[in-house]
């Protein structure tokens, strides 16, 4: 077997071969059990990808979706809803409170129920957003808050519970680190509450979250140490 | 017949085509049991083609845009054929948005898998899926998109913004560092 010829053993299985070529190698290949064994083993690989069903993802992302796509108990979104989905983001009340729940959770970086509902109105609370893509990226960013949230208010709790384990300057660089990140959590969120359907601002919040994470998880860490 | 008789006697295909009748209607239900059905072989796109393992974010959007593109689909290909090719662009724009925040330094680096673990022995379809992870990055994008996803050597150079030249050899690299999976 030699490169001339297992160069040509793919872009024969593909038929990309001219007809003078194809037929050279074919006359090498039985008489050669290595580019015949080759051949019968990239026929495998090919097959195998054209039959591969793929994997299972590690989380179940339904939920997050359903609840973009307004899934109700019945199983029905009313037809003009599904219709106006490229450009108009409804929520219904029951969805818009777990969301606005979910962002509470974050803390001093949650979002405030008031941007995502308006309680004092008895009707459905409608995002109307204009951009064709933003009802993906606010709900992308709920989930964030959904992922990131918990774990962040544990290790706020912790690390409130355990405020004398650290020295001064820590906790002086922390807060003022907290802060920070804080502060551009909060401007993320009010330029996505102007700009839904910036990618760049989803972005930029989830990279702040993730942010906030490591901080908290690096105190903690030096919390253990240090106690 | 019952309805699971039925459904027992559908096709994958035939079952995708009743269910977009019926998501096409509204039927979130329906549209469950399409990403049911599709979600395994999305997510492996997804990752293989971002080169990392948490693709959550990318695996909602896909399904989001498909929904909200439902009732654009004609039945003139297959309906997987047709998801395939939205859910590769999706995944093809968030890669570039991947590469220009890696560009800037902000941290999704930081989530892309080790593809250079430890070795796998052959035999398994996981330890296949494995050998694809294991893949030189260029080669594993050009072989998802060719072999798995039906993609001519031309549309992955544009997509890829290689030569068609680089694309036939990146496949043959990757066919050929896979091949020992294989018994002749």
């Amino acid at each position: 077997m030699n490169d001339k010829w297992t160069a040509q053993l793919s872009a024969y299985l593909d038929g990309e071969l001219t007809a003078d070529k194809r037929t050279d190698l074919e006359r090498h290949v039985e008489s050669c059990d290595e580019c015949r064994t080759a051949l019968q083993q990239l026929r495998g690989v090919v097959t195998w990808a054209a039959d591969f069903e793929g994997r299972e993802p590690a989380n179940d992302v339904w939920p997050q979706i359903a609840a973009v796509i307004g899934d109700t108990p019945s199983g029905v979104v009313k037809l003009d809803a599904r219709r106006r989905s490229p450009k108009h983001f409804a929520l219904s009340i029951p969805q818009s409170l777990a969301a606005a729940i979910a962002l509470a959770v974050v803390g001093a970086g949650g979002w405030s129920l008031a941007r995502l509902t308006a309680p004092e109105s008895q009707m459905a609370a409608v995002i109307d957003i204009s951009a064709p893509d933003a009802g993906a990226t606010v709900m992308a960013t709920i989930a964030v808050a959904q992922k990131y949230g918990p774990a962040i208010s544990d290790l706020e709790r912790v690390l409130l519970q355990e405020n004398g384990t650290l020295d001064s300057t820590t906790v002086r660089v922390l807060r003022q680190q907290l802060a920070i990140i804080d502060r551009a959590l909060t401007e993320a969120q009010e330029a996505l509450a102007r700009d839904p359907a910036s990618h760049f601002l989803a972005d930029h919040y989830t990279g702040m979250m993730k942010k906030k994470l490591n901080v908290l998880r690096q105190a903690a860490r030096n919390v253990e140490v240090s106690s | 017949m019952t309805s699971l008789a039925r459904e027992l006697e559908q096709t994958p295909a035939q079952a995708d085509a009743i269910d977009v009748d019926l998501a096409v209607n509204g039927d979130t239900q329906a549209f469950e049991r399409l990403y049911r059905r599709h979600t395994p072989r999305v997510n492996s796109l997804a990752r293989w083609l971002l080169s990392r393992d948490d693709v959550d974010d990318v695996l909602q959007d896909v399904f989001i845009r498909v929904w909200e593109k439902l009732d654009t689909f004609r039945g003139q290909a297959a309906f997987g054929t047709w998801l395939h090719r939205l859910a590769t662009n999706v995944i093809l724009r968030q890669r570039e948005r991947y590469r220009k925040d890696e560009k800037r330094g902000s941290g999704s680096l930081l989530e892309v898998a080790d593809m250079s673990a430890s070795p796998v022995s052959p035999g398994l379809s996981i330890d296949i899926e494995a050998a694809v992870d294991r893949l030189p990055e260029r080669a594993r994008q050009v072989f998802v998109l060719h072999d798995l996803e039906g993609y001519k050597h031309e549309e992955i150079a544009q997509v890829l913004t290689i030569s068609v030249g680089t694309s036939r050899s990146q496949l043959h690299h990757a066919r050929m560092a896979m091949r020992s999976f294989f018994a002749a």
